[in-house]
């Protein structure tokens, strides 16, 4: 026994470290192969090229125009600036179009891309407000009245654009009184120098400008990360009260949102890749030291893991509640055809709950049930993946009751028992063991699937792994590491599960 | 006559059962007293399991009424499963619990109804299996046992209960031959103790030996009833003597 024991671990690392040498050797074969050639350098060059852009910015609106024009131009949307690059990189696009200041951050960590000189548009970036609340849009306009007459905007702009990046560090006055409560600014932490994370906490031009305002305003900043094309529907749902990055006044937008003055402008500008430079690969353990160890990045994960396994537990546990529950309304109302109307309303579960994707229901759940309620993402993704599990596993256990055979149900019958006896003694302990495997299933695809948190600006594991890629621009370990981390965890609970599966089955030896 | 009414347990009263428009039991009636080993014959599908069944309430019927001291079971105000602890019933396919012991499966129903303590139900299977001759397999799972000792647990488990009337749905069909004896025994021995018993059964010399009336079941009634010898020997109707004359 012991010696099978030792044996099945073995087995499973060994399988973990060949996953491993996998990677590491994909990893090897893409450093050899060259840089794809540059194809763009100029504006004219993008016609009938794959574009990549930032899923609801400017660029994306301005790149459209070229999708139409029977040029066969492609547009890569991407929800991260960073994902771009990355695909940009790879050879997997041929242009990003972006602002320009995240881009000049862009290549300044990547030697080998670089900024066309010919800028692609002039934009100017202002703060949202939702539409109507014009007590709040005038406050603010002469909060940044106030800022510009004094000198703080230019100062805040400077400390991370031009020659004195550094220089003039944004500080709030003592004594502020806040008591005019508080402003949520919805955000997207990855753009960098408006809005990034620096140490675990969101830092930019973006934050010092709403802090300053908060400071004019006598207010309390809380700042938000989400998803770019989330904030417009935070705002306006009332989740945020201004949504502040680096986003442009368009028309599209003005829609739907009201905009205060510009607080500053940037241009849109072309980063392509840049075959001149010479590609200095850095070795493995640098990267891993600049990807877990500096500035102790391996705390993302951490916390991403923790928020992952909560998730996942808390949901598994909703979803044995409510599958147990449903799978008793349905098979009882099969097995006699009572419980009519539970019957219906658990069957209207299902049929939604089976038929449209987790992430859909997240979103839903978030942003329009508690719409309007200030409530925890971590309560949030609990109940919707709860909600989520429940219908797959009411199934399973149903499929568990209907396996048993109807003659235990009539021995037990026959007896005196009852049926709420029956179901409990009975039945429902052989359904149980007959349903650990799918079961076991069920809470594998549960915990992968907490993955889709980083939607509602969660930093699970995958999110934590993404911050990381973010600030690092390396895909590998950030992604393989994640990876491996999942395929741990799913590992332990295999083993779990099959220690348990063995420990019921031992009662009969059939 | 008051004798006769004291003694009654079962009585059936036009009893009907149709599943959809198939039409399985027709006004069957029939009274059963105190006492009484009743054997029931039949070709295959001609209503005698359904019939056992619907003593029990296991299939509703669909008209009719069946009476237990007096007591209606089709009225739905009656709590029936009261009256199912003192009509003990034993399957084809035996029905023992796969995830329980021997003695689990003999001591749940009387612990869980509250009728004994934990200690009096273990204390009743050993005396049951004892009786059965299984006692050393009180502690083992039914998948250790052969067909014919699960059956034989089967009985235990719907003695434990101290029903008034057993009932017997083809006790022995589903046993390999060899094992059909040891079933036989065990049910002879409770008809010579006095237990009142129906039991649906295909043993001909086994239904002729042990019990005191035999019913013949075909197209969902009783064509014939009589006392074993004269049911065997001398039979009356067609349809009996054509069966005799296959089985036989």
């Amino acid at each position: 026994m012991q010696r099978t024991k030792q044996n099945h671990a073995w087995r499973v690392f060994r399988l973990l470290l060949i996953f491993f040498c996998i990677g590491l050797s994909l990893q090897f074969t893409s450093c050899g192969k060259k840089q794809a050639e540059n194809t763009v350098f100029s504006v004219d060059d993008l016609s009938g090229k794959k574009i990549g852009v930032q899923l609801g910015t400017t660029g994306d609106t301005l790149v459209s125009d070229y999708e139409t024009d029977g040029s066969n131009t492609t547009v890569e949307r991407f929800n991260k600036g960073n994902d771009a690059i990355q695909a940009l990189k790879q050879g997997k696009i041929d242009a990003v179009v972006i602002d320009a200041q995240p881009a000049q951050s862009f290549v300044a960590a990547n030697s080998d891309l670089m900024i066309l000189p010919e800028e692609f548009a002039n934009e100017d970036y202002a703060i949202a407000i939702a539409k109507g609340n014009s007590s709040l849009t005038s406050s603010i306009n002469d909060a940044l009245n106030t800022l510009k007459a004094n000198g703080t905007l230019d100062a805040i702009l400077n400390n991370y654009i031009g020659e004195n990046i550094g220089q003039t560090p944004y500080t709030s006055p003592e004594n502020v009184n806040r008591s005019n409560g508080t402003l949520v600014m919805a955000t997207n932490a990855y753009f960098q120098p408006y809005e990034y994370y620096e140490n675990g906490t969101i830092v930019g031009i973006d934050v010092d400008v709403a802090t300053a305002i908060c400071d004019t305003l006598g207010m309390t900043l809380k700042v938000e990360d989400m998803e770019f094309d989330s904030i417009i529907t935070a705002v306006s749902s009332g989740k945020a009260d201004v949504g502040i990055a680096g986003m442009t006044v368009t028309p599209e937008r003005q829609k739907n949102i009201d905009f205060s003055d510009s607080y500053t402008t940037s241009q849109q500008v072309i980063v392509v890749r840049n075959n001149d430079a010479v590609s200095g690969g850095t070795s493995l353990s640098e990267k891993f030291k600049t990807d877990f160890l500096t500035d102790n990045r391996y705390q993302f994960i951490l916390t991403g893991l923790k928020n992952t396994l909560i998730i996942a537990a808390c949901a598994a546990l909703i979803g044995i509640v409510i599958g147990f529950l449903v799978a008793v309304v349905r098979s009882s109302h099969d097995k006699t055809g009572n419980l009519k109307i539970l019957n219906a309303i658990c069957t209207v579960y299902l049929t939604i709950i089976r038929g449209t994707p987790s992430m859909v229901q997240l979103l839903i759940i978030y942003y329009i049930i508690f719409g309007s309620m200030n409530i925890s993402k971590l309560l949030v993704a609990i109940l919707a993946f709860g909600i989520n599990s429940g219908a797959y596993v009411a199934e399973i256990f149903r499929s568990g009751i209907m396996s048993i055979d109807n003659g235990q149900f009539e021995a037990a019958r026959s007896l005196g028992l009852t049926y709420r006896q029956t179901m409990l003694s009975v039945i429902l302990p052989q359904a149980f063991k007959n349903v650990l495997p799918a079961l076991a299933n069920e809470f594998i695809v549960l915990l992968k699937e907490t993955s889709i948190s980083g939607y509602i600006g969660l930093t699970d594991l995958t999110r934590g792994g993404d911050i990381i890629r973010s600030i690092t621009y390396d895909a590998f370990l950030p992604l393989l590491g994640v990876a491996f981390i999942y395929l741990v965890l799913v590992v332990i609970l295999s083993a779990l599960v099959k220690k348990l599966e063995r420990r019921l089955r031992s009662n009969e030896r059939n | 006559m008051s004798e006769t009414k004291s003694d009654v347990l079962l009585e059936v009263k036009n009893l009907h059962k149709a599943f959809d428009k198939h039409v399985v039991l027709n006004d069957v009636n029939t009274t059963v007293r105190k006492g009484d080993v009743i054997a029931i014959i039949g070709p295959s599908g001609c209503g005698k399991s359904t019939f056992l069944r619907s003593l029990n309430m296991l299939e509703m019927p669909t008209g009719g009424h069946v009476l237990f001291h007096g007591t209606d079971l089709t009225d739905k105000s009656v709590n029936i499963n009261q009256i199912r602890e003192k009509i003990g019933m034993v399957f084809q396919h035996f029905n023992l619990f796969p995830n329980m012991t021997i003695r689990e499966n003999i001591c749940l129903a009387p612990v869980k109804l509250k009728l004994m303590t934990k200690e009096e139900a273990s204390k009743k299977a050993d005396e049951l299996l004892e009786r059965v001759g299984l006692k050393d397999k009180a502690d083992t799972y039914p998948a250790m046992l052969s067909g014919g000792q699960k059956q034989r647990v089967a009985i235990a488990r719907a003695l434990a209960m101290n029903p008034e009337v057993m009932l017997f749905d083809e006790p022995t069909s589903a046993l390999d031959p060899e094992m059909v004896g040891e079933v036989l025994t065990i049910i002879k021995e409770l008809a010579q103790s006095g237990m009142t018993m129906l039991i649906v059964t295909h043993e001909m010399g086994f239904a002729k030996e042990v019990s005191n009336r035999c019913m013949f079941f075909s197209d969902g009634n009783i064509t014939e009833e009589n006392a074993p010898k004269e049911f065997f020997e001398n039979p009356q109707s067609p349809r009996l003597k054509e069966f005799l004359s296959k089985v036989l």
